[in-house]
């Protein structure tokens, strides 16, 4: 967990202040823990703020666990436990982070748990001053509010309740009288619940806000073992009875024991966090390509150690053509990458990781939206998915549109400068001409409109778009005939740099497009002639096609010739 | 006794009512400022309600005066004056608005904005809102959807009463989908504005047509191998248990530049009729080179009336869905109708009624009035899903002079569809993107005894500024005298189980039978004498 990734959680949020975003949320059980999550989430905004809040959140949830079970001081190190595993959570959702529709779920998971531990306390307090009608009440209360305000840990609140009176060896009588109460209402509230109106599946009332991760028919359990231990946890603390030992062996035993404890779960959020560098990577990309920051993007591309994602290059590709050096660069820097890191059975596609801003860079507007609304849909509502929105309307001249979008993201904490800038675009053409942005992105939009389908592939289809593509400006025609290379279809290269030519001219020829020429080229130049003559002497030495590749990379690996040569794997996902 | 009213529900009304009680003693009239300048022009208020032609029943018609830090508003009918205002916002209460909507009936209500910027205040031209004397049915049902058209996540058919802002879910396809088995939810109808008798369509996940027949709800299955898809489109006779579908194969792709965004387009479509009773399928149009589609019976349910576009695949080599795509804007729909006879179930020759594509148009969404005369669709360029075309208008054709004319006072240059008429003739309600482009809402208009058109409104809402903040578009209005008594619970239930399989009857009409080669065109020049049209 870095920066980045803090940064990145509350892009993926959004917190819009008002009756319709809150009423969207807390129409339903477990609600307000995901609308107040939404709320505290925008403070990621400064990572170390929003860090901030959580600290405090779990320091308050320490403090009462210690108060609520007593712990003495050799036993306060097992309060640990539940805290790491919500830091888990978190370290550990990965590419989940584009998958998951549970908003705030950043800080929801840590509230649900602080209303358990805050009713608990109460509980505990209550039962040492009133009459079991009281706490009788106060149980009924906590598990009515506590579900509807936090969803499946409100029934959790209510068995530990009854827990801790078994714990406490209460009166046998109270206690079978509370385990009625608390098996009534845990049967009972979801079902009323649901027959009042919410929108769930039956099935689901007594779980509702519980964090599964799910993708079609594969259910991620990993990411959900967190919260299995704290429920475990809250059953086993609940029963335990902190004493005072006079032995000191079995003192020392119980601190060391304790020590361990701690040890092992302050470990545990870095063995069990998602720390692929290259997935850290894409985060800082997506940031400076949002922010057309492109000789950075240049620089963070560089600092990869392994093979890049296919996104880290479709990134960097727009970065040269902006700095004028895709055609001297493109290939040489890499043209094929892979797929991301691998998280479960995760099946990652860019459509969600950062297609509509790519959608958006190579100026398919359309597409843009398109992606960025479905993901709404789908995923929850984000600000990076909003800004998109926003953008592509101001690009369309859809001004009314524009300021729907807008409305919304006004009414955030950090994003109404920027929101403030793009209204004045969608009302002035003429400062929006001025923008940076939008100067990059117009030359990259095609006028004339087709209809077709991207089948979920963005960078297939931008690749197809762009080989098949009659370019209207330099920016286009570069991208069209760098694509149609990266694609190795001879018919559509010809095409593009005839194109090219005619539009270019014959003078400054980029390296790769020379290095394509001569691929085709009756007369072919000396260096080309080299490489086709140590590629035959490796033939002949009986080496595999992969064994040529690699033996010849360190001498041609920069070319497009090896490119055409030697990558056929071209991954898209 | 209601099988709806259960004890959450009285508690539910009881705080509503409660409430009401409290909000109704708290309403502040401002008082109309003593000095002000005059503005000979009319204010720009959200919605728009200037003068509009509303019904007598309808809620509170609210809304926020642009530009304005603070407004008041004076609404004068006789002696009767009300003042309202909050900051920009105009929130009626609707007990006096209803007071004053009855004395109004069938005539206007002045209407005057005050407005303040800075410390000035001015005053704009007076409007009017007249009141009609018809009724709108009390209740509208519509489907409201993210405009994606891949997700289906949060999709639901709400009801809501036009007399307040009350608005409930019908069904929510939350009920019953998971994170791994998505369903989807659409066309819902009804046989002649009751809900006794009502369908909708789920797809995907646990999928089927929950057929509603007299109050009891089954899910069936329309499937078969006869047929090109279950149900789509769908249409309940006016008075015997027969539901008329367009069975489509539809398609959607995306526009890389146009503000359309998207193209819905069916490959191909047939009609068919299902016999709910005998749980029996027939064709009832489907030739492989027409795609009949939007079926609509005639208000006495002895004509349907359906869409139907010609198209022919002229290259073998290509597949249908490939020619299609490629000759989307080749693809025109033209009004028919054909004759049923009530008693023996039996349609005649299909009659032509509006070539639309001889004015190199297409015509969809057929939609009688309940008195016969009009017949209401919406036309564009091309295509059948004009939702997505920003050139769709609605249209009205004079049943007995054939005469078509655009509703110019409803339509805007967005796109206009899925209308339908209320149950009394004189409402239409319908779909529009003007407030945005992307963003379908509902407007309704008033249709007079001479069958014109008056400016159409928005579907007023508690807060003026909801749609603003509101993700979802609105699709498929239809009119209800009466609320859906079944609960989404019910329904949830209804669609775990399984699905009641009908049969198909051949009628000799199935897309085999009644042999590829012969178009309707050439069945119509030598059976019908009724075309009105040159055939194609």
């Amino acid at each position: 967990m870095n920066n980045d990734f803090l940064y990145t959680i509350q892009d993926c949020s959004l917190f819009s202040q008002g009756h319709t975003f809150m009423s969207s949320l807390t129409n339903k059980p477990g609600g307000v823990i995901n609308w107040a999550g939404c709320f505290l989430t925008q403070f990621f905004y400064y990572p170390w703020l929003g860090t901030l809040f959580l600290i405090i959140i779990w320091t308050l949830i320490y403090v009462l666990c210690v108060k609520t079970y007593k712990l003495r001081t050799h036993d306060q190190a097992y309060t640990i436990i539940p805290i790491t595993a919500l830091l888990c959570s978190i370290t550990g959702v990965g590419y989940w982070i584009y998958y998951m529709n549970m908003p705030g779920y950043w800080f929801a998971c840590s509230l649900g748990c602080l209303f358990t531990i805050l009713s608990l306390y109460g509980y505990t307090r209550i039962k040492t001053v009133g009459p079991i009608a009281i706490s009788l009440l106060y149980l009924i209360a906590i598990t009515i509010t506590g579900y509807y305000l936090c969803g499946w840990w409100g029934l959790l609140t209510a068995i530990c309740c009854v827990l801790l009176d078994i714990r406490n060896k209460s009166d046998k009588r109270n206690i079978i009288i509370t385990s009625s109460v608390c098996v009534v209402l845990i049967a009972s509230v979801p079902l009323i619940a649901y027959y009042m109106g919410t929108h769930m599946p039956i099935e689901k009332a007594w779980i509702i806000g519980f964090p599964l991760f799910q993708q079609n028919s594969h259910t991620y359990w990993k990411l959900s073992i967190p919260f299995f231990i704290v429920i475990v946890w809250f059953i086993i603390i609940s029963l335990y009875k902190s004493n005072e030992t006079t032995s000191p062996t079995k003192k020392n035993i119980r601190m060391l024991f304790s020590c361990f404890i701690a040890i092992f779960f302050l470990v545990t959020p870095f063995w069990f966090g998602f720390n692929d560098n290259r997935f850290k990577c894409e985060l800082r990309m997506y940031k400076l390509l949002d922010e057309c920051r492109w000789e950075e993007i240049i620089d963070e591309y560089k600092k990869i150690e392994k093979e890049p994602t296919n996104q880290m290059i479709m990134c960097k590709n727009l970065a040269l053509l902006h700095l004028k050096q895709l055609g001297e660069k493109g290939f040489a820097t890499g043209m094929a990458g892979s797929y991301p890191t691998k998280q479960g059975d995760l099946k990652v596609a860019m459509t969600q990781t950062i297609a509509p801003l790519l959608y958006y860079h190579h100026g398919c507007i359309n597409y843009a939206s398109r992606w960025a609304l479905n993901n709404i849909a789908k995923y929850g509502f984000s600000v990076r998915n909003l800004k998109i929105l926003i953008r592509c309307a101001v690009i369309n001249n859809e001004a009314e549109l524009a300021q729907k979008y807008i409305a919304i993201l006004k009414t955030t904490m950090y994003h109404k400068q920027w929101a403030n800038q793009w209204l004045e675009y969608s009302f002035e053409a003429h400062s929006a001409k001025e923008s940076q942005e939008i100067k990059a992105i117009t030359p990259m939009i095609v006028l004339d409109d087709m209809v077709d389908d991207d089948r979920g592939m963005c960078e297939a289809y931008l690749l197809d778009y762009y080989a098949t593509l009659i370019a209207s400006t330099p920016e286009q025609q570069e991208m069209a005939l760098i694509y149609a290379m990266a694609l190795k279809d001879d018919d559509l290269i010809k095409f593009q740099i005839e194109n090219y030519y005619s539009m270019f001219g014959e003078d400054n020829i980029p390296i790769h497009v020379l290095d394509a020429v001569d691929i085709y080229n009756q007369q072919h130049s000396t260096n080309f002639l080299k490489f086709v003559q140590d590629y035959q002497n490796a033939i002949g030495s009986g080496n595999k096609i992969v064994e040529i590749g690699k033996q010849l990379k360190p001498v041609y690996g920069e070319t497009y010739w090896w490119y055409y040569y030697f990558v056929n794997k071209f991954n898209t996902y | 006794m209601n099988k709806n009213i259960n004890i959450f529900s009285v508690i539910k009304t009881t705080c509503i009512i409660l409430t009401s009680v409290v909000v109704f003693s708290c309403v502040s009239h401002p008082d109309v400022p003593e000095q002000y300048t005059t503005e000979d022009k009319l204010p720009e208020i959200y919605p728009d309600y200037v003068n509009v032609v509303v019904p007598p029943n309808i809620a509170p018609l609210n809304f926020l005066v642009r530009n304005a830090d603070e407004t008041v508003v004076r609404f004068t009918y006789g002696n009767t004056s009300l003042t309202y205002g909050e900051k920009n916002k105009v929130m009626i209460d609707e007990k006096e608005w209803k007071d004053l909507l009855s004395q109004a009936k069938g005539n206007n209500i002045k209407v005057e904005v005050f407005a303040r910027n800075d410390n000035a205040w001015k005053a704009y031209k007076a409007f009017n809102i007249s009141v009609a004397e018809e009724d709108i049915d009390q209740y509208i049902s519509y489907r409201l959807i993210y405009p994606s058209y891949v997700a289906y996540e949060m999709l639901s058919i709400n009801q809501r009463d036009l007399t307040s802002f009350e608005e409930k879910d019908i069904y929510n396809n939350e009920m019953v989908q998971t994170e791994k088995e998505n369903q989807c939810i659409n066309c819902h109808s009804y046989q002649n504005y009751k809900t006794d008798n009502m369908q909708f369509h789920i797809r995907q996940h646990l999928g089927g047509t929950m057929v509603v027949h007299n109050g009891k709800a089954q899910k069936v299955d329309l499937t078969n191998d006869s047929t090109i898809s279950a149900g789509v489109y769908p249409s309940w006779h006016p008075t015997l248990p027969l539901i008329a579908y367009s069975t489509n194969f539809t398609r959607q792709a995306f526009h890389t530049r146009d503000k359309g965004k998207i193209e819905v387009i069916d490959t191909k479509s047939d009609i068919i009729l299902y016999d709910i009773e005998k749980q029996e399928i027939t064709t009832v149009s489907g030739y492989s080179d027409e795609m009949e589609s939007f079926p609509c019976w005639s208000p006495k349910g002895d004509m349907l009336y359906y869409c139907s576009a010609h198209f022919e695949n002229n290259n073998d080599s290509v597949p249908i869905e490939a020619a299609v795509f490629t000759r989307y804007k080749e693809i025109q729909y033209d009004i028919y109708r054909k004759p049923f006879n009530l008693k023996n179930h039996s349609f005649g020759d299909a009659e032509l009624i509006y070539e639309a594509s001889a004015d190199n148009l297409s015509a969809t969404f057929p939609r009688i009035s309940p008195d016969g005369k009009y017949l209401l669709f919406a036309m564009a360029h091309d295509g059948c899903f004009h939702v997505w075309h920003p050139d769709a208008d609605l249209y009205m054709m004079d049943i007995n002079t054939k005469n078509v004319r655009k509703l110019e006072n409803v339509n805007s240059d967005k796109a206009e569809s899925f209308h339908a008429w209320s149950s009394n003739g004189r409402w239409i309600i319908f779909v529009s993107r003007r407030d945005d482009g992307n963003y379908s809402r509902l407007y309704i208009a008033y249709i007079d005894k001479q069958g014109k058109a008056h400016k159409a409104f928005e579907l007023p809402q508690r807060d003026p500024n909801f749609y603003t903040y509101f993700m979802r578009s609105y699709n498929v209005p239809e009119f209800m005298t009466e609320p859906v008594k079944i609960t989404p619970h019910e329904f949830a239930a209804a669609i775990k189980k399984d699905a009641i399989k009908t049969s198909y009857k051949s009628s000799g009409k199935s897309r085999e039978a009644s042999g590829r080669v012969k178009s309707v065109n050439q069945e119509m020049q030598t059976d019908s004498q009724k075309v009105t049209t040159p055939i194609k």
